[in-house]
């Protein structure tokens, strides 16, 4: 990009703009967007297809009349709860899983059993226990993280070179020093892609889940927005809810995630 | 090594290795010392036990049987910084910390050291080792050999009792290693650092040891000790009727007859 500036610095020409990533990303959804808003209006149908600026207003009125917020809200309320327990479920997992035989076969049992069941599919046996409300949906989050990601902390602790445990120890660090200082950065290039993976489980079946069991009306998420207004026939109201599922998870996993990777494991030389 | 005070001795030393089918002896009835501002060179073909020695010695590894003796009469029963490793394996850096990063981490972790010193005696040891300029690098974005520097900055820098090196340069290529070798010399001598030096290397062991013990494999055994007369200014050539007897010592198994030779 610098050298194409440098060879051409009087030239603003569109091959030189498309150089750059963000440009060409904003082109092709702008094509898109336009795409999408000449064919609903050829269609002309609300109720099917709204169009592109029918979306946008009704995201909008949404976001103006505090309904989309209190949803969001309520949505990640759950997601996080659910987060941090199913980490804090995988870590003493690991945990035991790394400092005894037992504890290992114990993982590897459970995590062979449950990590190809989706989440979603626990859900009614959730309703069962726990009835309809927030506490089922955390249920079911917390499986979708807890064993992927467990199963990724300890593939990284036992990934650290045995080398660099042995340069810890010369220094004189045990136990929880030597877990702390050394093997858990070292791990981090696994134990973030667990928490990636975890994300991107959590927030999807979270979403499936809404959608599927609701949750009253007053503490419904994301998921229950989007049900309720396809009941009511305003397809607007809908596409605004998916818009924002898409923004979300698009600000979680290209821009919060993505942002530590730089920060840590690409400077590091460590990714995957 | 005529008023030699020995800062570790090893006496009838066995090392086993929990192994399928029975235990591996390593290496057997080792028995050596090590006197102050001395290099030893542990020389032998792989599976001679030397590196588990260095390990036994560095307190990684409990010998099965005899004693590892530090300086007061201490043994070497656990790692610690007095003994301080450089591996053959370029990981041995934190690959999450600069070169600064991984030097001023273990002054502050194994000797308490304060931000501000341990940055002092850090940056001193880098440039002592010619990576001056690449103190806010990253382990990965360096050469094989500037992993090696650091981590031979890094083992200097703590002022261990006895640098144990386990075949720090063979992972590198022939240039490189003959320019290490020089640099670590003039370091060992700067500091009249004690240094046992394992290596399978005879070139690289005479090279940098003022001792060198040869060891035949399976198990590990002493085929014979040879002092290395002053070194010459014109690297080994003057050697080669020392690295004749190593090798000789090494295929006979002992060293007997060899020994004289030495000398001449």
């Amino acid at each position: 990009m610098a050298e194409a500036a440098l060879l051409r610095p009087d030239k603003r020409s569109f091959a030189s703009l498309g150089d750059h990533g963000w440009f060409r990303r904003a082109v092709v959804l702008i094509a898109l967007s336009a795409l999408w808003e000449a064919y609903a209006r050829y269609l002309a149908s609300p109720l099917l297809l709204p169009s592109f600026s029918a979306t946008l207003r009704a995201l909008f009125e949404g976001i103006a009349n505090g309904e989309l917020p209190l949803r969001t809200a309520a949505t990640l309320t759950v997601l996080g709860k659910g987060y941090a327990l199913g980490v804090l479920a995988a870590s003493v997992l690991a945990l035991v899983a790394i400092t005894n035989r037992w504890g290992g076969e114990l993982l590897n049992v459970l995590t062979a059993m449950f990590n190809p069941l989706p989440a979603v599919a626990l859900l009614p046996i959730a309703l069962l226990w726990f009835g309809i409300g927030a506490p089922s949906l955390i249920f079911v989050i917390i499986h979708a993280v807890t064993w992927p990601l467990s199963l990724n902390v300890l593939t990284g602790f036992r990934g650290v070179p045995p080398t660099l445990r042995m340069v810890g120890h010369n220094l004189g660090l045990t136990g929880i020093r030597h877990a702390a200082l050394i093997l858990i950065p070292a791990a981090f290039p696994s134990i973030l892609a667990g928490l990636k993976i975890a994300w991107a489980f959590a927030w999807r079946t979270l979403i499936a889940a809404e959608l599927v069991l609701g949750v009253g009306s007053r503490s419904g998420g994301l998921g229950w927005f989007i049900y309720v207004n396809r009941n009511q026939l305003e397809t607007a109201n809908v596409f605004a809810g998916l818009l924002v599922i898409t923004l979300i998870g698009l600000i979680v996993e290209s821009l919060i995630f993505r942002t530590i990777t730089r920060l840590t494991v690409e400077r590091w030389g460590q990714q995957d | 090594m005529t008023h030699s005070v020995s800062v570790l001795s090893l006496e009838k030393v066995t090392l086993r290795y929990p192994a399928p089918g029975g235990a591996v002896t390593a290496a057997e009835n080792i028995s050596f010392s090590l006197a102050n501002g001395e290099r030893l060179a542990l020389v032998g073909p792989s599976g001679c036990g030397k590196s588990s020695l260095l390990r036994a010695i560095g307190g990684f590894l409990a010998p099965a049987s005899g004693a590892i003796t530090l300086s007061g009469g201490r043994t070497a029963s656990k790692p610690d910084a007095g003994r301080m490793m450089v591996f053959q394996e370029f990981e041995q850096l934190l690959p999450w910390r600069t070169v600064l990063g991984n030097v001023t981490f273990a002054l502050k972790v194994a000797r308490g050291l304060g931000a501000r010193q341990a940055d002092a005696i850090a940056k001193d040891w880098i440039a002592r080792v010619g990576l001056g300029a690449f103190t806010g690098a990253y382990p990965h974005t360096l050469s094989g050999g500037m992993k090696q520097r650091v981590a031979i900055a890094r083992a200097f820098a703590l002022a261990p009792e006895i640098l144990l090196m386990d075949e720090p340069f063979a992972a590198l290529d022939a240039m490189a290693r003959r320019k290490m070798q020089d640099e670590l010399l003039s370091l060992c001598e700067a500091t009249g650092a004690n240094v046992i030096f394992v290596t399978h290397d005879i070139e690289e062991a005479v090279r940098i040891g003022t001792r060198i013990i040869a060891l035949t494999p399976h198990p590990g055994r002493i085929a014979g000790e040879f002092p290395v007369a002053g070194r010459l200014a014109n690297g080994s050539q003057g050697h080669d009727g020392l690295e004749e007897a190593i090798r000789a010592a090494l295929s006979r198994g002992h060293a007997a007859p060899a020994h004289e030779a030495v000398h001449g």
